[in-house]
């Protein structure tokens, strides 16, 4: 049995046999379009590397172990991370790995290649889901194929395709992978068409760049744009670009470099080479009977087709209107992160500085109008600097997955997150508030005296060590800065100062690797890739990975601060309100208490009248569940007394070793972790707040488990299986 | 035709014994899954498991969370039955399936020396390779004491593996 074929000797374009993207070029070929040289390793070497590694099942339990419909984008891109090490660590049949051999020594070693995915859930003709799977340029020699096969093969479950599984019908049983391999064309200009203006019907574009078009295609490059009549192809308008750099092969990756002068001058294409680009997609179009979209590649007077597909016009993205492509959006480049790093840094800045401002604002001493105002332009600053926080600082989260993918596709290491360890290289501002907060406990306990004002509630009485490391938790972390006003009467303060005294007991310690350790991970890594230019980019990304890991936290922390300047702007306004009329204001809208402000004999409608309803007899449960599962974030085995967390207050009511189940940590909440005996998440991921500061302190957490905090109830007794994900419930409290 | 020792009354001959041990190993080597019963506050209770047999057929081994409900019954109380059969969920199973019940006693194998049930396991299941690697799986030992081999609706063999041949 033979698993590779040259393309021109194909018998059949079966679609299930050789994939969407090889039968479609099959049958272009077949239509005398100039394509280049190709080789298909069809659907059948995939199954037979899934048989031979018993991969099937493994999969099958990676997407069945919770409902793939109730996952985050965060899961999936999980699930596939862990397929895609599965992938990496098996082994090619003999039969399959002489095949390849044979075709590289005898066809392929004198140039360069593509290995491009060509999946049989694309259907090219019906459909267009562009990057559901992974392509990969400029390999150049067999080890490396090898590997990249593999992960084309392991891309047929992409967090992107998971995303979209359902349209594409993926199954384990009926979806499979070929891999096209093609000679790569050293197109002097490269190139997209669209057959049919998507914004004008009457137009045709083409758009070029010199060099390969990848950079294009990737948005690196800007293209020169000329606007052709669909009819005839008449030129109606060229819109020149600067042309200052190019994509061009690589050793082993295409590369960037500076145009020469004579291309700066000169459109990458001239007047006859645009008519031969518009000939050829036009003769797409009229094959497929539907405007296309055309990459190209000119390599001499040689114009290749190098893919077809019908056009599909990407509208902007809304995460409310589809959160899917907004999930997927996430995923950055390498170049674009770097772009986000940059400017993040001048937004840390920034955000220091005006939150200092509100912060020395003596808000006591404003007028009415004046605390007004103040009110406003927080509320401003918050909502730029959230709008910002969504735009910029959570895609730049994307780092520490972009590191993850590319330290696990070159170390292939036993364990798929063993990256995080070099990750965790240095502490988050959430742990060290940690930290902080035990160095605050350990001064309060060290004099009996504070105690006593603690518990007496002559909170100003305190020690200066202990105010003044209060204020500095609140200046650096962002607790609330109604805190240094040693209010006892404040309900927050009082179960703020009644839990730290507890915690310094029952505190655990943060367990981290020994450095010795994550130098020799972390040497491992930058040694797999040749010293020079390679190396250095590896480090890079290794750092952007870190940065990226830290801001994941350290970026609700600066964002916190905003938050708590409106509060503490509103806190005054309450504060002037009640000393100023009898009412209770406990019903008023944040508008509204601004309103009294303003207009003292405003008067809200009658708030409605909040009854307690009791709850109804609970009569014979028919059906309830007893063991759940989610995604194992955090290694351990324990079983203790759950406590549901609604809202950080509840917090303070946790007691040591309880197991905290809630929606989602918040850095605001990771206070409480170093107590808690285990973490139950309803939102799911390795790499959410949760999860990354459970491992910090080694307790066992569970993450997106759908049900949590419906089926568990504070005061049941459950046990939570870190390792495998398993939430079970024990004894019903 | 008995060789050797007489066979004690009642007992099925050589021949015979060959036989049925054979369906026995054909049930655990075929089958992969099996329904465990364990007990929980002197009511049973039941488990679908994967499951693998020593060649000797005196051992079974499965793989659970210790977070369930079948181990913390089995910590408990060790006594132990599972039903291995090859029905196929159809009219002539009543006729044609066999199925063997596994009565024994069931040890986390932690406490046994010798960790040869999780390669057995692994070699059965390769698929769940990860699942019984966890430190938080157990790899449970079922010492087999008795087979009950029920074959054509009603006919039930007991093979007693304490004092087998």
């Amino acid at each position: 049995m033979s698993y590779i074929f040259a393309l021109n000797e194909v018998k059949i374009d079966a679609n299930n046999l050789i994939g969407g993207k090889a039968a479609s070029l099959f049958r272009l070929q077949k239509e005398n379009f100039l394509i280049p040289d190709s080789f298909v390793i069809s659907t059948e070497a995939y199954e037979s590397f899934v048989e031979g590694n018993k991969l099937r099942g493994f999969i099958q339990l990676e997407l069945n172990r919770k409902d793939l419909n109730q996952c985050r984008w965060e899961e999936l891109w999980d699930i596939s991370l862990r397929i895609k090490n599965s992938f990496l660590k098996g082994k090619l049949s003999n039969h399959l790995k002489d095949e390849i051999t044979a075709l590289f020594h005898e066809e392929l070693k004198d140039s360069k290649l593509a290995a491009r995915s060509s999946s049989t859930v694309e259907d090219s003709a019906n459909r267009s889901f562009a990057g559901l799977h992974d392509s990969y340029l400029d390999i150049s020699n067999l080890s490396q194929l090898i590997q990249k096969i593999k992960l084309i093969w392991a891309s047929l479950w992409s967090d992107a395709a998971l995303s979209y599984r359902k349209e594409l019908d993926l199954s384990t049983e009926n979806s499979s992978m070929a891999v096209l391999l093609q000679k790569m064309i050293n197109g002097q200009s490269s190139g997209i068409a669209f057959s049919q203006n998507p914004f004008d019907a009457k137009q045709t574009v083409i758009e070029a760049v010199y060099g390969i078009n990848q950079g294009l295609v990737d948005g690196k490059i800007e293209p020169d744009r000329w606007f052709l009549n669909r009819q005839g192809g008449k030129l109606l308008k060229h819109a020149a670009a600067l042309r200052e750099e190019k994509l061009v092969s690589g050793t082993s990756k295409p590369k960037i470099i500076k145009t020469k002068k004579s291309e700066k001058i000169n459109p990458p294409l001239n007047e006859r080479q645009l008519k031969k680009v518009f000939e050829l997609c036009c003769n797409a179009e009229s094959y497929y009977h539907k405007p296309q979209d055309v990459e190209w590649t000119f390599e001499a007077e040689r114009l290749f087709l190098l893919q077809s597909r019908p056009i599909t016009v990407k509208s902007t993205i809304d995460p409310q209107q589809n959160r899917k492509e907004w999930d997927l959006s996430l995923k950055r480049s390498f170049d674009n992160l770097l772009e986000l790093q940059k400017k993040i840094e001048v937004y840390l800045k920034e955000m220091t500085l005006e939150a200092a401002k509100f912060r020395n604002k003596e808000i006591k001493s404003l007028s009415d109008d004046d605390l007004r105002n103040e009110y406003t332009s927080a509320e401003q600053k918050l909502k730029h600097w959230t709008e910002i926080y969504w735009e910029t600082f959570i895609p730049y989260g994307h780092g520490m997955r972009l590191f993850g993918q590319i330290y696990n596709e070159v170390i292939c290491p036993d364990d798929p997150y063993e990256f995080i360890s070099i990750l965790q290289n240095s502490s988050n501002l959430a742990t060290r508030r940690n930290d902080e907060l035990n160095n605050l406990a350990l001064l309060i306990n060290a004099d009996e005296a504070n105690l006593v004002h603690i518990k007496s509630g002559t909170l100003k009485s305190l020690s200066k060590a202990v105010k003044k490391k209060l204020s500095d938790l609140v200046v650096n972390y962002a607790l609330p800065s109604t805190l240094t006003e040693l209010d006892m009467e404040n309900k927050y303060t009082k179960e703020f100062f009644s839990f730290v005294v507890r915690q310094t007991k029952n505190c655990r310690k943060r367990k981290s690797a020994p450095k010795s350790k994550i130098k020799r991970i972390e040497d491992n890594f930058l040694k797999s890739f040749p010293a020079g230019d390679e190396r250095a980019w590896a480090n890079q990304l290794m750092e952007l990975g870190r940065h990226s890991f830290l801001m994941r936290d350290d970026d609700n922390v600066f964002l916190d601060r905003f938050k708590d300047a409106k509060s503490c702007i509103l806190l005054e306004v309450q504060r002037r309100l009640k000393n100023r009329h009898a009412e209770n204001f406990e019903y008023y809208s944040e508008a509204q208490l601004l309103k009294k402000l303003e207009q003292p004999n405003f008067i809200t409608e009658m708030p409605r009248q909040i009854t307690t309803v009791p709850k109804p007899k609970v009569g014979v449960l028919k059906a309830r569940k007893r063991q759940v599962t989610g995604q194992p974030a955090g290694p351990g085995y324990i079983t203790g007394i759950a406590r549901l967390i609604d809202g950080s207050h509840d917090l303070f009511a946790l007691q040591k070793g309880e197991i905290i189940i809630c929606d989602a940590i918040g850095p605001e909440m990771t206070f409480a972790v170093p107590i808690a005996g285990g973490i139950v998440e309803r939102r799911g991921g390795m790499l959410i707040h949760g999860a990354i500061i459970a491992r910090e302190y080694g307790i066992p957490c569970v993450t997106g488990v759908a049900d949590a905090m419906k089926i568990i109830n504070t005061g049941d007794k459950v046990s939570i299986d870190g390792y495998l994900g398993i939430v079970a419930i024990v004894k019903r409290g | 035709m008995n060789h050797g020792t007489e066979s004690p009354r009642n007992d099925l001959s050589d021949f015979e014994y060959a036989k049925t041990m054979e369906i026995v190993r054909q049930l655990l080597n075929e089958q992969k899954v099996g329904i465990l019963a364990t007990i929980n506050s002197n009511k049973p209770y039941t488990s679908i498991v994967g499951f693998a047999a020593t060649d000797d057929l005196k051992t079974i081994y499965f793989g659970t969370p210790v977070a369930t409900l079948k181990f913390r019954n089995i910590q408990d109380n060790p006594n132990v039955s599972i039903l291995i059969d090859n029905r196929k969920n159809l009219g002539s199973d009543f006729s044609k399936a066999a199925a063997l019940t596994c009565m024994g006693i069931a040890s986390s194998e932690d406490d046994s020396p010798d960790h040869l049930g999780i390669n057995h396991l692994i070699n059965r299941h390769p698929e769940l390779k990860t699942f019984f690697n966890s430190p938080s799986c157990k790899i449970i030992k079922i010492c087999v004491s008795k087979y009950s081999l029920v074959l054509r609706f009603q006919e039930v063999t007991e093979i007693d593996m304490e004092t087998s041949k």
